[in-house]
């Protein structure tokens, strides 16, 4: 009865034991197959997205052309006219472009580098370790409470609507993805800027939780104006009336 | 006798214990494929939306090239008399303007009352994370206690006691007004976690209204707010 019983169990747990054995198998070399045909499908997708970009980058180089030579036809017809009007209209036009941020500018700064805290990317709790929108947001606010007249990030130029958004490791400016490590210039007087930098709190959280932060003042830095090649400026405000306007 | 005994005990636990390691086994690698093959999911989903933002930006840039390239035709054959020209430049002077947030604009939107409770004041960073969040949602203009946002606006907290805003000092509540796609931006303050789970949990009193005319005042500016006297427009290549 007892050696019967026995039998039984042992028998029970060897075909236990075979039936674990088969499903591991299969599940092994199922997963393998879904890899592979993951990897496929998302490889052919990054090509097809490459191809895109490449494609996109050619037209946003022929659309400044286009616009490069719009100006210069306007430039030729205004001082064809020997206009006194439409002269000031033409420099009130760009004095407005440049309070804007769409002109490119030169003029002193500081740049800040910004990356994530690399060697301990690792260890559990990396969330602390990162860079998020917050702590971006936080530091340009610092900048434009310093008297900080044009910013840009990672050559992303900063104007009234430009969000700054996280989706997962990379922060989304102007509908643009960027990734570590970010550049952040700010141009203004260097001396009061980095002031700033240096009494903020943010960034004194931002040192001690290990990121890593670099701060350098300069004479003279480009900042760009914001790309309107990629997008229309009336895109940006279609849902716009303007009520008031005194030009005539 | 009591040797065999024992050595079946053994067998048997050696059996037992090979069963419960390929159990564990088993489920953990049936569970590990499963967040495996989520997280390719959602990179694939990644990279298809990637692909269709590519593809609208590929078709809205070929219309502005060919609208540009027969506009400059046009200009080059017939040329611009001087009414041409001053309506050219009327009309970017006004949507310059408005991009940079100086005059006053009307459109549908959001109207934001937002009260501190007693428990904790609002700080220039809940300020910050509430217009980045409209912002994100593609809002097309912003203003806070009738203070417009425009680039270089600053939100500070100064010692708790009050918020400067473009230089002047504010304090709750505050009235913040966004025009854009009124759902769009309702819908992106209310997600789970997002703003106002978080303005809730610090016993803020806060009502979003919809309209279909908020009206937001151009940039009050007395020459502090944009400035641009350190900054040299220069022309680069690209």
């Amino acid at each position: 009865m007892s050696a019967a019983y026995k039998k039984i169990v042992l028998f029970v747990m060897f075909v236990l034991l075979g039936l674990i054995v088969s499903i591991q198998v299969k599940v092994i070399i199922n997963e393998r197959e879904k890899v592979s045909a993951k990897n496929l499908d998302s490889n052919q997708l990054v090509e097809q997205i490459e191809e895109l970009q490449a494609q996109n980058e050619i037209l946003e180089v022929e659309i400044q052309k286009a616009l490069k030579e719009r100006e210069e036809l306007t430039l030729s017809v205004i001082s064809d006219q020997a206009s006194y009007e439409l002269e000031t209209k033409y420099n009130q036009l760009n004095t407005v472009k440049l309070q804007a941020g769409l002109t490119g500018v030169t003029g002193p700064g500081v740049i800040i580098r910004l990356d994530d805290a690399a060697a301990l990317r690792q260890i559990t709790n990396a969330s602390i370790l990162i860079i998020h929108d917050s702590d971006i947001m936080a530091l340009l606010n610092d900048l434009k409470a310093a008297g900080a007249q044009a910013i840009s990030i990672n050559g992303e130029r900063i104007v009234a609507m430009s969000e700054q958004l996280c989706a997962g490791p990379t922060i989304r400016i102007n509908r643009n993805r960027y990734t570590v490590p970010f550049e952040i210039i700010a141009l203004g007087d260097p001396d009061l800027l980095n002031k700033a930098l240096q009494s903020s709190e943010r960034l004194a959280y931002m040192t001690r939780d290990r990121i890593v932060v670099n701060i350098r003042t300069s004479r003279s830095i480009y900042v760009p104006g914001l790309n309107t090649a990629n997008i229309k400026l009336g895109t940006l405000m279609s849902n716009l009336e303007v009520l008031d306007s005194d030009i005539r | 006798m009591t040797l065999d005994k024992t050595k079946r005990s053994i067998a048997l636990a050696l059996v037992c214990l090979s069963l419960g390691i390929i159990l564990a086994w088993q489920y953990k690698s049936i569970n590990n494929s499963e967040t495996a093959s989520g997280l390719e999911n959602l990179r694939e989903d990644q990279l298809k939306d990637e692909l269709i933002q590519l593809q609208d930006d590929y078709a809205d840039m070929l219309e502005r090239f060919t609208e540009l390239k027969n506009e400059n035709e046009e200009i080059k054959e017939q040329g611009m008399n001087e009414n041409d020209i001053r309506d050219r430049l009327n009309k970017e002077l006004v949507e310059v303007k408005t991009f940079a947030g100086m005059l006053d604009v009307m459109g549908a939107g959001l109207r934001i009352n937002m009260k501190e409770g007693s428990t904790f004041s609002i700080q220039d960073d809940d300020l910050l994370q509430l217009i980045n969040e409209l912002r994100a949602a593609d809002a097309q203009a912003i203003s806070i206690n009738d203070e417009r946002i425009v680039a270089m606006t600053e939100i500070r907290s100064v010692s708790s006691l009050y918020i400067m805003i473009n230089g002047n000092r504010y304090t709750s509540p505050y009235e913040i007004k966004a025009i854009g796609d009124p759902q769009k931006m309702e819908n992106s303050l209310n997600m789970i976690g997002g703003v106002m789970d978080d303005f809730k949990g610090l016993d803020f009193q806060i009502s979003i209204e919809k309209s279909d005319s908020i009206v937001i005042g151009g940039v009050k500016d007395d020459g502090s707010v944009i400035k641009t006297d350190l900054l040299i427009p220069v022309d680069k290549e690209k």
